[in-house]
């Protein structure tokens, strides 16, 4: 009885932006990183997670959405549960270029701690479906091609639940403000 | 002037094409080109234009021989559906006295690099902006790379 009053009282305070109760599940998923190893489910599982989707030549929104992730990684070593646990991720829903030397090089401009991969167009759609999200290939009359994605910048947590999605645009501060308020929440559901 | 000759007026009026001018009222406030992270092909441009004149200014393209090709694109957001889309755009139109501004996450210009790479350490580089009637003028641009965190 304690207990379920204690958890009414928890469902009432969960902070602006955290997906609670019943967040989404990550099904599980096959990606390739840029040193060829495998980043499965697994790889989520016990860490916590900054996610991206996006494409090496997307010239706009997704170089500054990774830059803002990776300063947000930079400053959250500072964070006791972030610097132990704490990883950031690009997915790439293109990989007809981006090959894994592409992502090697491009990753490491913005941290040499991002892990980027990417799989072949089937296990995409599959991602970004588990992810409630979705990528579209667009043909410019040019001949050129870019592709729709998502924008958002998702936070999974320890046990692979999809515990906050933030929109375009984004700001270090606010992953950084995200994360703090989703730890903490998590924290006291898990003591 | 009886009611049908102001009726005839607001329709003579209403067909009028809007009269366009020359690029040579525009005036590039600031420009900067961001050359883009290793393995990328493609550098962003973005602007602040203002059109200093009396007349709607229509931009139909850029160019330079630094660059394969400049392609005018804009990001839309659907917050809904969560997805980013980028987009040709044919053309800029800039209203009298108006500034348009070309940003991350909007309009914003998606620049080729020839052969993937930029070889240039000059810190500005001259793009040729193309208007209607044939028009044309030169625009400064300031060269910058995306800092990273490390």
């Amino acid at each position: 009885m304690v207990s379920e009053q204690s958890n009414l009282k928890r469902k009432n305070d969960v902070p602006s932006g955290i997906l609670w109760p019943n967040p989404h599940k990550i099904e599980t998923f096959d990606l390739i990183d840029q040193f060829n190893r495998p980043i499965t489910l697994d790889n989520l599982l016990g860490k916590w997670s900054i996610i991206f989707f996006g494409f090496i030549n997307c010239p706009d929104i997704c170089p500054s959405t990774l830059l803002t992730i990776a300063r947000a990684h930079s400053e959250l070593q500072e964070n006791e549960v972030y610097s132990q646990l704490g990883q950031i991720i690009f997915v790439s829903v293109d990989p007809e270029r981006d090959t894994s030397d592409q992502l090697s090089k491009y990753a490491n401009h913005f941290s040499p701690e991002l892990i980027a991969a990417t799989t072949d167009i089937e296990k995409l759609k599959a991602i970004t479906r588990t992810f409630k999200s979705l990528f579209l290939k667009n043909q410019n009359t040019d001949g050129s091609y870019s592709i729709d994605h998502s924008s958002g910048v998702f936070l999974i947590s320890p046990k692979g639940e999809m515990l906050s999605v933030l929109t375009y645009p984004h700001n270090y501060s606010m992953i950084i403000e995200r994360f703090e308020k989703a730890s903490e929440f998590y924290s006291e559901l898990n003591q | 002037m009886t009611e049908s000759k102001i009726a005839f007026l607001v329709l003579a009026l209403s067909v009028v094409p809007v009269k366009t001018f020359g690029c040579e009222n525009l005036i590039l406030e600031t420009g900067f080109i961001i050359i883009p992270p290793p393995g990328s092909q493609y550098a962003v441009g973005y602007f602040q234009i203002k059109n200093i004149s009396q007349k709607t200014i229509v931009i139909k393209s850029f160019s330079s021989i630094f660059f394969a090709s400049i392609a005018i694109h804009r990001t839309s957001h659907s917050h809904s559906k969560k997805l980013s889309k980028m987009r040709l755009v044919n053309e800029l139109i800039i209203a009298p006295q108006d500034t348009l501004i070309g940003e991350p996450g909007g309009t914003h210009l998606m620049i080729k690099l020839i052969n993937g790479s930029y070889r240039f350490t000059d810190q500005h580089i001259s793009l040729n902006v193309l208007c209607e009637n044939e028009a044309s003028s030169e625009m400064i641009f300031l060269v910058s790379h995306r800092e990273s965190t490390h």
